[in-house]
């Protein structure tokens, strides 16, 4: 069991092996924000590796004011932000209120297998959309994350984070239900 | 054929969202990591190093100086204005005795780096 009173303590004496442990502890986590949000495992690799690495500095500052998971998150959720906004990969990212007018695109013949699987077609549709429904709907749902905490990872208010939970399902259910009558048909 | 309902749509949609995409860190990644930190802790304790004799060379030339500026002014040996007339010795001189240190320094880590990792460096 992951002990964070006792190990952060141990890595601000610069112990290595204790933050091992915290990555360890908080890997996928930090992955699954970086991935979600750049949509390249290359990227979320290196992008990673930099938040760990903002970790281990400003962990002195971290004043057990919120949880670990919560603070290394909006470090994880910062550093991916900023890799988008230098790469200008995501254009949504300034009209995430256009979604319901969103045309998603799965037509080339590398799509096709995706449409097989439930699973895989959801993922490929979760990585269409405006980054902070991808990364409300991964917070939430994969990650356990309650309104509030969301709201401290994403600075984002808890209406809105509730609307974008609301509208970001609804319109993947009607993807759905529109990818599952076309595979009874 | 069978029709979805409602129901068993949404729980489809929510076994999906909180499906874990298969791809995921590398094996090595804490092992890349932790040598990457050591390699930036053991630049900050060289810089905290040689900061640390600068200083205590820069605190000592100063010294130094205001002993030889008493002396003058004590027993009128005009030191200092030696020591002025040829500055520009002095000037060039200890930045280069740090220069070749550093060269030195530089030297020696890319030589164990040969001695450790030999075929990359081929």
């Amino acid at each position: 069991m992951f002990d964070e009173r006792a190990t952060i303590p141990k890595i601000l004496s610069g112990d290595l092996r204790a933050f091992d442990l915290l990555v360890k502890q908080y890997e996928r986590l930090v992955f699954h924000i970086c991935f979600k949000l750049v949509n390249s495992n290359d990227d979320a690799q290196d992008i990673c590796q930099e938040v760990f690495i903002k970790v281990f500095k400003s962990l002195k500052s971290f004043g057990y004011q919120s949880k670990l998971s919560t603070w290394i998150a909006r470090i994880a959720y910062s550093t991916a932000l900023n890799h988008i906004k230098k790469n200008k990969r995501d254009s949504f990212h300034q009209y995430p209120d256009d979604v319901e007018n969103h045309h998603f695109t799965l037509t080339d013949p590398e799509n096709e297998l995706i449409k097989k699987d439930v699973n895989k077609y959801i993922n490929y549709l979760i990585t269409q959309l405006p980054h902070q429904y991808r990364m409300v709907l991964t917070l939430f749902h994969l990650e356990e994350f309650s309104y509030q905490e969301i709201e401290q990872v994403t600075s984002l208010p808890e209406g809105t984070i509730k609307s974008y939970l609301f509208r970001g399902r609804k319109l993947l259910k009607e993807k759905l239900e529109g990818y599952l009558k076309n595979e009874i048909s | 054929m069978k029709r979805h309902s409602e129901e068993e749509v949404q729980k489809l949609l929510f076994t999906a969202l909180s499906t874990p995409s298969e791809e995921g860190l590398s094996m090595d990644f804490s092992t890349k990591l932790r040598n990457k930190l050591q390699e930036k802790l053991q630049y900050k304790n060289r810089l905290r190093f040689y900061g640390g004799w600068a200083l205590i060379f820069v605190v000592a030339i100063t010294i130094l100086f205001f002993g030889l500026l008493l002396l003058d002014s004590a027993y009128d040996t005009h030191i200092t204005n030696s020591i002025g007339e040829h500055k520009w010795l002095f000037i060039i001189t200890f930045p280069l005795l740090f220069l070749i240190q550093y060269l030195d320094h530089i030297t020696i880590k890319k030589n164990r780096f040969k001695e450790i990792n030999p075929g990359k460096n081929k």
